[in-house]
């Protein structure tokens, strides 16, 4: 169920329909608070919808758990640089 | 030949000037009358000299005239800022950009035929305000008194609407030049990833999509009435 519904969300993501991808990762994240997968997915839509505090508090809470989550950690310097 | 200036004043600002210029390739040299200061800039100028530029005789070592532009950052000692820019001026220097402390400074400055003054301090604080009252603006660049180019964040009732639909230029007076956004990708470990697009010149079939950043050109009044709603 939460597979398929993260399926679903990257689907909207990839298809540029970002206020439904919102709509399931809100949903999957509150569910779903220390998911990794889940966290990473919201953080990019936040990225991409220019919420960039937002996507970087999340990156870093996927760092505390996966220190050596290379793509979150590469967001999240790129974040910082920007 | 690489475009040559001098910068007389080393203090914060002479730095980021020295430095900055060097970066994008200029041929830079740095005057101060702090050996310390000029040491802080050595390896960034082309050539750094421990000089008052309030010396006739110290100046006349230099060829002022053959600099594209001379920056005189002192502002903190206006009479050793006047005297440079006067005798910048005698000695026949193409372009003189000074920074003035305040509105007085910058009226004498501008009788001695100075170029162009600056106020970064001003234009600084002026900038932060307007971004710290607008959040969705990245970046303005002023091209006269009244017209700018801004970064701004598209608002949410653009999205799904292509240019033509939206019609900037006749409706609201402004053009957009350039979208620039985020687009997720997979990566080869298959991992999602996000990938920046810039679109220039973007035609009116261009959809504009949440989060989106416009690049926008036009009239300050009309460009702030348009993202201020």
């Amino acid at each position: 169920m939460k597979e398929d519904l993260l399926d679903q969300a990257k689907l909207m993501m990839f298809s540029q329909n970002y206020r439904e991808a919102k709509k399931i990762l809100e949903k999957l994240y509150k569910e779903n608070p220390s998911d990794p997968e889940i966290i990473y997915h919201f953080a990019l839509l936040k990225e991409i919808l220019n919420a960039r505090e937002e996507a970087k508090s999340l990156y870093k809470k996927i760092l505390e758990v996966i220190p050596e989550h290379k793509e979150a950690r590469e967001r999240l310097k790129k974040l910082e640089e920007e | 030949m690489k475009k040559e200036f001098c910068v007389i004043g080393i203090g914060r600002f002479g730095k980021l000037l020295v430095e900055n210029l060097s970066k994008l390739g200029a041929r830079v040299v740095a005057i101060d009358k702090e050996e310390e200061r000029i040491l802080s800039v050595q390896d960034m100028a082309y050539e750094s000299y421990v000089m008052d530029a309030t010396q006739e005789k110290a100046l006349d070592t230099i060829d002022i005239h053959e600099f594209e532009a001379v920056i005189v950052t002192i502002s903190g000692d206006i009479e050793a800022s006047i005297l440079t820019c006067l005798l910048l001026k005698e000695k026949g220097a193409k372009r003189i950009i000074a920074r003035a402390r305040d509105e007085l400074h910058s009226r004498i400055l501008d009788k001695l035929g100075v170029s162009k003054t600056i106020f970064p301090e001003k234009e600084m604080a002026e900038k932060l305000a307007r971004h710290l009252y607008s959040p969705g603006l990245f970046e303005i660049i002023e091209l006269s008194e009244n017209y700018v180019m801004e970064e701004r964040v598209s608002l949410p009732e653009f999205s799904g609407k292509t240019l033509s639909d939206l019609k900037f230029r006749t409706k609201y007076g402004i053009n957009v030049i350039a979208i620039k956004r985020k687009v997720p990708e997979v990566n080869e470990s298959g991992k999602t990833i996000l990938k920046e697009e810039v679109i220039i010149g973007p035609g009116g079939d261009e959809e504009i999509k949440d989060g989106d950043i416009l690049f926008v050109l036009g009239e300050k009044n009309k460009v702030e009435g348009v993202f201020s709603k």
